[in-house]
């Protein structure tokens, strides 16, 4: 195994003092930061925020809030990191608590779309280039299908679909087994791909699909 | 592509484009301070006010947190650094923010013990490093080679340590060190071409161990003039077979790359991070056109994240090497411009320096000093900008 140097905390460094440019790995990330070094998390984040960050916008869909719940997400992380009993496996567990705050905001917003009566087609637009308002139309058509799904398989179909984890990386994130990793992304394909024949503006991506 | 696959692979391009903005947010709003950031109108302000700003402006930067993503520095005083061991697969790179490179050869065992704001110092108990240290008054790196201390301000040169045979060896690229150790009285120099080796034990003195290579040219990797004893193994319990981001987070890069049969296919899949990882181990490994089309790769993927920031200036870093320096120039101006006040904005800007010295447009060099200048007033190429900035009679 390769030894890493590690950067001292802000406050102990030298004004001036040169940089060693060689990345910890997340093992000395992990451990340094479970025992508390405000250094290490920062640079755990600086790591896999893009990461999570996707994560996040792949099961969700849209930007709006995207800041706040990467903020969560990490918050979270930090707290619970003393929980992480492999360290060098940072990235998945990082990918589970993404999976995790999702799912409470997919269950948040359920629950206020079903008091506030609102349509699924009240959702906020999913981010895409102004340009391509037929691509867009789709991206918000794939959220609005998801949505209908039971959130379980909205996050199984996310995750495999969309963010293109392997079924292992899925099953690791949702916290289930692979067997039940698989038949919930199966379960999630069906419903997704029957609901979308039903949108206009997925039909030119689905028409491979009713060719014989 | 199916016409499936394509609507996932808009979702998710649409997606990484808007990433980058709210991982800015939620980093200011866990960690208080935002990245340093350049005022860019800083350098259009004359005279004292230029000067108090350059001053508040330092004191800001060495507040405020790095905002590195590849940053680790060597520790100091009662904090040495960990030793590191290189695998003998491959040789590891430390590079250091004043432009310095050790290339630690497989087997090598090294350590980094301190930093400064003019150089460092680095212990090498086992094995060869090749050093490339930036000429800059005032540099003071010093390596501890086995008994032998190698004292060096601006240079390059291959040296080695090989402990069961107690036998130290270096050889010269550029410039001239300063060696002092067993057998030297004082301090002798070996300059440019000249090879310096001293055996300690005298059937090394003799002849030379069975399989020795000489000092060859780094900075591709060299063998070692006698492969240091493989410490005993002990078992190991049973576990997955590490995947290529493990591996090359190690440091283990040919290792690595041998489970990627196709570099740039998988640049395409990988996280940024990731796909980033490749580009740089591909150029640690010499697979430098590869390495060029992973970074393009990062950059075409991920335009707007911090990962392109990055790849542009591996982009750089890859022309100037290749003699490419105007190609080279603009990639560090377009890392400068997409990262703002980034951990590796000295090294950026003081490669543009010495592209524009190297083409001898005065004026061009001249412009880039004094922006370094105002940058970075104790930068390791600060004396250079001064110099080129002076009245010419």
């Amino acid at each position: 195994m390769v030894e890493r140097s590690f950067r001292r905390p802000a406050e102990e460094r030298k004004e001036g003092e040169l940089l060693l440019l060689q990345p910890p790995d997340d093992e000395l990330l992990v451990r340094r930061a479970q025992a508390g070094d405000p250094s290490a998390e920062r640079m755990i984040f600086e790591r896999y925020a893009s990461h999570v960050a996707r994560v996040l916008a792949r099961l969700l869909g849209d930007r709006g809030e995207l800041g706040d719940l990467l903020h969560d997400a990490f918050l979270v992380a930090f707290k619970s990191l003393h929980k992480l009993r492999d360290p060098r496996a940072l990235r998945p567990w990082l990918t589970g608590v993404a999976v995790n705050i999702a799912r409470a905001e997919v269950r948040r917003r359920r629950r206020r779309r079903w008091l506030s009566f609102l349509a699924p087609e009240d959702l906020p637009d999913v981010p895409l280039s102004p340009s391509d308002e037929g691509s867009s139309a789709a991206a918000r058509a794939v959220y609005q299908v998801l949505e209908a799904l039971p959130v379980e398989e909205q996050l199984a179909f996310s995750l495999r679909f969309i963010a293109e984890l392997q079924l292992g990386e899925c099953a690791e994130a949702l916290g289930v087994s692979l067997a039940t990793a698989k038949r919930r992304i199966r379960r999630a394909e069906v419903s997704f791909f029957e609901r979308a024949q039903e949108r206009p503006e997925l039909a030119s991506y689905l028409a491979e699909r009713r060719a014989p | 592509m199916s016409e499936r696959a394509r609507l996932f692979e808009e979702l998710r391009r649409a997606q990484d484009q808007a990433t980058s903005a709210q991982v800015a947010e939620a980093r200011e709003r866990l960690f208080g301070a935002p990245p340093p950031r350049r005022s860019p109108w800083g350098l259009a302000l004359a005279g004292g006010l230029l000067a108090a700003l350059m001053i508040a402006a330092a004191v800001w930067r060495s507040a405020a947190p790095p905002a590195a993503i590849y940053a680790v520095s060597g520790t100091e005083g009662a904090l040495p650094s960990a030793w590191i061991s290189v695998p003998p697969e491959a040789p590891l790179p430390l590079e250091f923010s004043d432009g310095t490179v050790v290339l630690a050869a497989p087997g090598a065992r090294t350590r980094v013990l301190s930093t400064t704001h003019r150089g460092g110092r680095v212990v090498v108990e086992r094995g060869k490093i090749s050093v490339s240290v930036p000429p800059a008054r005032g540099a003071e790196w010093s390596f501890e080679v086995g008994p032998f201390t190698v004292l060096v301000t601006g240079t390059r040169f291959d040296v080695a340590w090989d402990a069961p045979a107690e036998v130290f060896e270096i050889e010269m690229r550029d410039g001239s060190v300063k060696v002092s150790g067993p057998t030297i009285v004082g301090l002798t120099t070996v300059g440019a071409g000249q090879r310096l080796r001293i055996a300690l034990a005298p059937e090394a003195a003799e002849a030379p161990a069975a399989g020795a290579a000489p000092l060859a040219s780094p900075p591709a990797p060299l063998p070692e003039a006698r492969p240091a004893p493989a410490p005993p193994k002990a078992p190991r319990p049973e576990r997955s077979a590490p995947r290529w981001p493990e591996l090359l987070r190690a440091g283990r890069y040919q290792e690595g790359l041998a489970l990627v049969p196709d570099l740039e296919r998988e640049c395409r899949a990988a996280s940024a991070q990731d796909a980033l990882l490749l580009a740089d181990a591909a150029r640690y490994a010499g697979r430098k056109p590869e390495s060029e089309r992973a970074h393009r790769i990062v950059r075409e993927r991920f335009p707007g994240a911090p990962e392109a920031a990055l790849a542009a200036f591996g982009l750089g870093r890859l022309r100037f090497e290749a003699g490419d320096d105007e190609v080279a120039v603009r990639w560090f101006e377009l890392y400068l411009a997409e990262s703002p006040g980034g951990l590796l904005e000295p090294e950026a800007l003081g490669r543009i320096l010495e592209a524009r010295i190297k083409s001898g447009e005065l004026e061009d060099a001249q412009r880039v000093a004094r922006r370094y200048v105002a940058r970075f007033p104790a930068g390791p190429q600060a004396p250079a900008a001064r110099k080129l900035l002076e009245p010419r009679r």
